[in-house]
């Protein structure tokens, strides 16, 4: 029965029922299961308005919203290109690094894409890249400052998995840097290959870059020191960068007409918040049913019995993130997996921290893959072309995508540098 | 005629006029919490004196942009989904599914909903009379789920009609 159960939602998820619904679906059934009444859930939904952090996630997404709506993007690409266009392959590298920067804000919604894409796809292209280079950079750059303070994705995964948001930002800062570097590799040594040519650096282009986008570099390094020089919580933090772009948006660059346009900033906001707290909000309850149920447990003690290794255990959880990557987007996977991983990593002695960063990193990866990888889709829908000839373009970013997960994973210093100076 | 004609337009109007509703509510909701973190921030380090409610208040208006946003987000249909077959299926063969599954959806939203209005009933009968407050914030969590059925049940009836509600 409880196969048939399973069977019925997933078949119902794969034709489209939102995720919140077949989650619900499936508290529900787990509820009248146990005996329980139903009103359990809806206890363990208000316990979400207890969750230290909680208000982070709405304002974080306010000022990915308005950063895109304000020119935040164009602002980016002519202060990187000022910066690094004059580096072999630096287009490419202007590419990498403003899609990076932008993703921290706008949590990998596929905003990157759809916002930084259009912009640099001509301009690849004018510079001499090829097509399929510069589609497979674009399709995976959507989710490439995933792990960058203050990643939208990080915040969820604290919230689920009850760990420091701090630490985990600090933990996602040099593997988040090591990805950028390894990319920004492969195009200087893809632009030199093409013969892409290189323009002069000039003081007076960089400087005037600066004066437009210094107050958006600003932003995150204001996030960074006020954070973690013990001036503003996480919380604090939101609500000042959502009311810092407010007044740059409004006020100093008047990209932005308040009066006209932040109805509908709010709004959409207010649907991006809320299409990813739903299925949090009806998750925990089924969560809290299947841990009553011993389900971790029961998988726990099957794989002490197969696996008998922390290394072993991660390569087996690579995979099965990996490919959970490729069925489920980030934000419905961290509520639904992890707490499901936590304790079974806990018994394997894998650091909280370092989870999240592993289970972060498959998942960026699952984002350009299919048959659900959300950059296919919408690079498909921006740029026009099949989403399998975007997987193909995507696949040598792909490949570095996998090394660099082999290093995340079985180097944890990567992750936990910081607890050797006392954080 | 086109299908949109045959229609019956109260049911458009009613859509409508719920999605402009929420749309409000969602906005002033995110607006009075960025305004209640702000003044948080203001009263603990200008006038050193902090705001004992705020906290509670705040993680309940997260709650409110929770529910108006997921409100919203079935008018806009930007839920979340795994959707794998809908990627490969024709938009024909897509459009036959928005019924039937609109209508699991608000039965699933409806129980849900009928879950937290006894959870509700429960906590306003024995809630402390320090704490009504935010037992009454809490109405959003059945307000919201009966709602979402309601919008749900819209999205069954109007079909591919419906179309979704544009965001900037």
């Amino acid at each position: 029965m409880t196969w048939l159960l399973v069977l019925a939602l997933t078949a119902l998820a794969t034709m489209g029922l939102p995720l919140f619904a077949v989650l619900g679906a499936g508290s529900l059934a787990a509820s009248y299961h146990a005996g329980l009444d139903p009103a359990v859930l809806i206890i363990e939904l208000n316990r979400l308005a207890a969750s230290p952090n909680l208000t982070a996630i709405p304002l974080f997404t306010f000022v990915g919203v308005v950063l895109a709506a304000g020119g935040a993007p164009q602002r980016l690409i002519r202060l990187f290109n000022a910066l690094l266009g004059w580096l072999p392959g630096g287009l490419a590298a202007v590419a990498l690094t403003a899609c990076a920067f932008f993703t921290a804000f706008s949590g990998a919604s596929g905003v990157t894409i759809l916002a930084l894409g259009g912009l640099l796809f001509p301009m690849l292209g004018s510079v001499g890249y090829g097509e399929r280079f510069s589609l497979g950079l674009l399709t995976t750059s959507g989710s490439l400052g995933l792990l960058f303070p203050p990643s939208l994705a990080i915040l969820l995964y604290g919230i689920v998995a009850k760990v420091n948001i701090d630490q985990l930002f600090l933990a996602g800062i040099v593997p988040g840097a090591l990805l950028l570097i390894l990319l920004t590799l492969y195009s200087i040594y893809n632009g030199a290959h093409s013969r892409v040519p290189r323009h002069p650096f000039t003081l007076g282009a960089l400087a005037g870059a600066l004066r437009t986008g210094i107050w958006d570099l600003l932003l995150p390094a204001g996030i960074v020191a006020g954070i973690f020089g013990g001036y503003v919580t996480v919380s604090e933090a939101s609500a000042c960068a959502a009311a810092y772009v407010l007044v740059l948006e409004g006020v100093i660059h008047r990209t932005i007409v308040l009066k006209r346009q932040l109805y509908g900033l709010l709004k959409d906001t207010a649907i991006l918040v809320g299409s990813i707290l739903i299925i949090l909000a009806v998750a925990m309850g089924l969560t809290n049913l299947l841990i009553d149920a011993q389900v971790p447990m029961h998988v726990l003690d099957w794989l002490e019995r197969a696996i008998h290794s922390r290394l072993e255990f991660l390569l087996l959880l690579n995979l099965f993130l990996l490919a959970v990557g490729c069925m489920m987007d980030i934000f419905s996977a961290t509520v639904v997996v992890v707490p499901l991983i936590l304790p079974l990593a806990e018994r394997f002695g894998v650091d909280p921290v370092h989870l999240g960063i592993v289970f972060l990193a498959n998942l960026e990866i699952g984002y350009s893959t299919p048959p659900v990888g959300i950059n296919l889709f919408i690079a498909s829908q921006r740029f026009g072309r099949p989403v399998l000839s975007l997987f193909r373009a995507a696949l040598p970013f792909l490949a570095l995508m996998l090394l660099w997960l082999a290093i995340v994973t079985y180097v944890p210093q990567t992750s936990l540098w910081w607890q050797a100076l006392g954080h | 005629m086109s299908e949109l004609h045959r229609q019956p337009p109260l049911l458009h109007r009613i859509r409508r006029g719920l999605l402009a509703t929420e749309g409000l509510a969602a906005a002033a909701s995110l607006l009075a919490l960025l305004g209640l973190s702000l003044a948080q921030i203001v009263a603990r380090n200008l006038l050193d004196a902090g705001l004992p409610w705020a906290e509670t208040a705040s993680r309940h208006l997260v709650l409110y942009v929770l529910f108006f946003g997921a409100l919203l987000a079935v008018g806009s249909r930007r839920h979340i989904k795994i959707d794998l077959l809908g990627a490969w299926l024709s938009p024909h063969r897509q459009a036959r599914l928005v019924r039937p599954l609109s209508v699991i959806a608000a039965a699933v939203c409806a129980m849900l909903g009928w879950a937290a209005v006894r959870y509700w009933i429960d906590a306003w009968t024995h809630g402390g009379a320090d704490t009504l407050w935010v037992t009454l914030m809490d109405l959003v969590i059945p307000l919201g789920f009966a709602l979402m059925s309601l919008q749900f049940l819209l999205e069954a009836a109007l079909g591919q009609t419906g179309a979704p509600e544009q965001t900037p």
